[in-house]
């Protein structure tokens, strides 16, 4: 049998819709990873001893032991315990928890960040809890919080090369895939990595062009 | 020939609403006749790890030092990187600005790939270990480069023209005044992004560098007990960046910046 080992146009669209794959799979992280993150985040800053320290735990857990052991055990452990799942939800799965420790971390901070007086200014002018926090509090930490999260959509872009490894098909899985057909790594795998550059690098100028001029340009007037 | 992702279409968005047999037959935990413990119907067998623990500790030693020889390396090249692209040689700087973006847009995993695998199109083949020392040393390179870069600029330049009043060239001002001022600012995200390193290290276990990761997976194979494997895996990862936080956390009190 003769094998084909030319690269088609269609090895690359291949790539191209590896690439929406990660792009999907990145938003769904990032979009389940700031539920888990806000949750993680305020919890983080409560006073309650047993609200803050189950989320320092799961922050400190997640942030000191790598990603790929982390997808590792949701792939391949829960399934024992009679927990299946599809390799994207494994994926995604994988991803959210990773990015709602970093994000969670992120956002403390954020919190954190708004002087202690502009709270007792909320309470003093009559504002309830909620209000405060609402219309007080998290005006002034999303400055904060919003150009270090979107760094790290930017890492997380790279990071989720790593599900290739657990078997899900997205940019790094796909240009594996037409080198196990061609033979050509050098040429594929630099093919990947243009397309992650473009994915990167046009996310960091978005962050350059509009986030800090639209959040942290207004932090350094007040 | 037109290949299709499979994972993102109407089928598996379906069994991502559904997980299917989410309790097998026996839900909760037990603890079996000889005291084992059953979490799901899974019964935890730690004790068929222990035997490998001398295995992993030898994947863990071998991450450990493709990590520090990397982070060494990486850290001069950082240096250097930092130095051209703040230099006046046009050349110098561009160089350096290509490399930064280049490196820092890229997934390490493809580097990696880019190094072990796909330098072999050109019949140059690198053995595993060097391999991926080479590709964490440029990875890290890149990100260093940029922390130095903002540690040498936040040096007061009053710092520097002392040093040149004092009758030093400028590198002896660079290398007496500004860098040991410069690197106790940047001792923090260096340890940081040496501890990111060592959790991305788990990456070249895909070009069968036998370190930890891929100790894990090979007892794994052999022991079939998957669970207890990355978990104890897990741990001794975690053991480590714990280690490592607690101690550049104390340096840091120790010696707090001036």
């Amino acid at each position: 049998m003769q094998i084909d080992t030319i690269i088609h146009i269609e090895d690359w669209l291949f790539l191209v819709e590896g690439a929406g794959l990660t792009i999907v799979l990145c938003l769904q992280a990032m979009f389940f990873g700031i539920l888990i993150g806000l949750v993680v985040g305020v919890a983080r800053t409560a006073k309650t001893r047993l609200i803050e320290l189950p989320a320092t735990a799961y922050i400190t857990v997640v942030r000191g032991t790598p990603l790929l052991m982390q997808l590792f055990i949701i792939y391949y452990c829960l399934p024992l315990f009679g927990i299946n799942m599809p390799k994207f939800l494994s994926a995604a799965l994988g991803l959210s928890f990773y990015t709602g420790a970093y994000v969670g971390e992120i956002i403390k901070a954020g919190l954190q960040s708004v002087d202690v007086g502009q709270r007792e200014a909320a309470r003093s002018l009559g504002m309830v809890s909620w209000q405060e926090f609402r219309y007080i509090v998290l005006p002034q930490a999303l400055r904060v919080i919003i150009p270090p999260t979107f760094g790290f959509l930017i890492a997380l872009v790279k990071d989720s090369s790593l599900v290739s490894i657990i078997g899900y098909i997205e940019l790094t899985r796909a240009s594996k895939l037409v080198v196990a057909r061609t033979f050509k790594p050098f040429t594929l795998y630099l093919g990947a990595a243009v397309l992650y550059f473009v994915l990167c690098y046009g996310l960091s100028r978005f962050d350059v062009g509009y986030l800090r001029k639209r959040f942290s340009a207004n932090l350094a007037e007040a | 020939m037109v290949w299709r992702c499979t994972g993102f279409d109407g089928y598996a968005v379906g069994q991502s609403l559904f997980w299917t047999g989410v309790v097998k037959s026996d839900p909760g935990i037990r603890i079996g006749a000889r005291g084992e413990v059953i979490v799901l119907g899974y019964t935890i067998h730690f004790s068929e790890v222990f035997p490998y623990l001398p295995l992993l500790v030898k994947g863990l030693l071998l991450s450990i030092a493709i990590t520090a020889a990397s982070t060494l390396i990486g850290t001069l090249v950082g240096l250097f990187s930092a130095v051209a692209n703040l230099s006046s040689y046009k050349i110098g700087r561009i160089t350096s600005k290509v490399y930064v973006e280049a490196f820092r847009n890229t997934p390490l995993l493809v580097q990696m790939y880019l190094i072990y695998f796909g330098l072999g199109q050109f019949g140059i083949q690198i053995p595993p270990i060097p391999a991926a020392i080479a590709a964490m040393t440029i990875n890290t390179g890149a990100y260093t480069a940029v922390i130095f870069q903002a540690g040498i600029q936040a040096v007061d330049i009053g710092q520097k023209e002392g040093g040149l009043v004092l009758g030093m060239t400028y590198p002896q001002a660079f290398r007496h005044v500004i860098l040991p001022q410069a690197f106790r600012i940047i001792f923090a995200p260096l340890m940081n992004q040496a501890i990111s390193l060592f959790l991305f290290s788990a990456v070249a276990s895909t070009i069968t560098v036998p370190e930890l990761t891929h100790q894990a997976m090979f007892v794994d194979s052999v022991t079939w007990r998957t669970f207890e494997i990355f978990i104890v895996t897990t741990a001794l990862y975690f053991a480590c960046t714990f280690l490592a936080t607690v101690l550049s956390d104390l340096y840091e009190r120790t010696r707090p910046v001036k």
